[in-house]
């Protein structure tokens, strides 16, 4: 009996440690997604889609990443009435994505069909990061709280064995290649 | 670019928000002191025991901005001189040392490179570089390895082409 009790205070201390960052997250004193969702939704008068159970693929993503990917939040917005001019989306989510919040990256073109924002708010060891994608009249709200110290150590597992190997017999030209292919992705991931 | 103190990223200039206005594609990254700690963070765990990343993780802890600003334009040469000139002048007066010179004949194009000297070391980093259809602005402040700066090229929104540009400051400052 009392070590189901136990058993039971453990399974609550583990979802409250699991849901906490995403709670928090979420209601972002006032900003972070929901209040951009929000906005967005009225200025456009549209109404984003959640994917169904997300706090469920949240929390198994967070014991799948070992605490790397938590807090995760999706919404998906489609069929946009009219084009989306940048620098009022930009405005618009400046206002509303409150206090520690910063925007690191903006990508915008002039016809306004593509759109990319990405915020960060630090939190002690974590990072929230927010992203605002549109593509032509669809648009999408992601926000993740990442651990980088487990997330890299998950993602080190998946690293290419030619990266190791580059390396390894410290092959000047190879590793140059490397580390300019390297420098592509984080730049197209920008 | 607008100074704020001379360790501080700037904002945006009027010239900028007008060239962002006639480009086709915008690329603004913002990554201030607490950012790129973070980005050293992701750094750190990487198993590999290379001395040279080491060098530049150990750079990017110590840097206190990175500010990018690259305009793509439809047309050719959608810049003026003048414009060029506007962003060049937030480094003038202080002690930010121009380095790098390029210019072609004829057209606005061509490459700047100032470094920002502070008792004889390497305290910020500031590339202009403006080709046919592009004008890419990079400022880097704080610490800066001379020798492992142009690694950054093609991260943190740094075009590649500015890291070549990086490269050739390197060449002259070893000469």
């Amino acid at each position: 009996m009392r070590s189901n009790t136990w058993f039971a205070l453990l399974v609550a201390a583990g979802l409250a440690a699991v849901m906490t960052p995403m709670i928090l997250l979420a209601a972002g004193g006032g900003g972070g997604f929901d209040s951009v969702v929000h906005g967005i939704e009225s200025r456009y008068h549209t109404h984003a889609s959640r994917i169904p159970f997300m706090g469920l693929v949240s929390g198994i993503a967070g014991i799948a990443t070992h605490g790397g990917v938590r807090g995760l939040h999706v919404a998906e917005i489609e069929h946009l009435d009219s084009p989306v001019d940048g620098a009022e989306l930009n405005a618009l989510v400046e206002e509303r994505v409150g206090k520690g919040w910063q925007r690191m990256i903006r990508e915008t073109s002039r016809d306004g069909e593509q759109q990319s924002l990405i915020y960060v708010k630090p939190d002690g060891s974590r990072m929230g990061l927010l992203v605002i994608d549109l593509d032509g009249r669809e648009m999408d709200v992601v926000q993740v709280s990442v651990d980088p110290a487990h997330l890299d150590d998950d993602m080190g597992e998946f690293r290419p064995h030619h990266h190791k190997r580059a390396h390894d017999s410290d092959a000047s030209d190879t590793s140059g290649d490397e580390k300019q292919d390297g420098g592509e992705s984080d730049q197209g991931t920008n | 670019m607008v100074a704020r103190a001379q360790d501080q990223l700037p904002t945006p200039s009027p010239i900028e928000k007008s060239l962002a206005e006639r480009a086709s594609h915008v690329t603004e990254v913002t990554l201030d002191k607490n950012m790129l700690a973070f980005a050293a963070k992701f750094m750190d765990k990487d198993k590999d025991d290379d001395k040279d990343d080491d060098g530049v993780k150990d750079m990017i802890r110590n840097l206190k901005g990175v500010y990018v600003r690259d305009y793509e334009f439809d047309k050719d040469h959608s810049y003026t001189s003048e414009e060029l000139e506007g962003l060049r002048k937030y480094f003038e007066g202080s002690n930010w040392s121009p380095m790098v010179h390029e210019r072609t004949k004829g057209v606005p194009e061509g490459t700047d490179i100032y470094l920002k000297l502070e008792d004889g070391k390497v305290q910020g980093l500031f590339v202009l570089d403006a080709e046919e259809k592009e004008l890419s602005l990079v400022l880097i402040l704080g610490p800066v390895d001379i020798d492992k700066i142009s690694e950054l090229g093609g991260t943190f929104g740094i075009p590649k082409s500015a890291g070549k540009a990086i490269k050739k400051a390197e060449k002259e400052a070893t000469k």
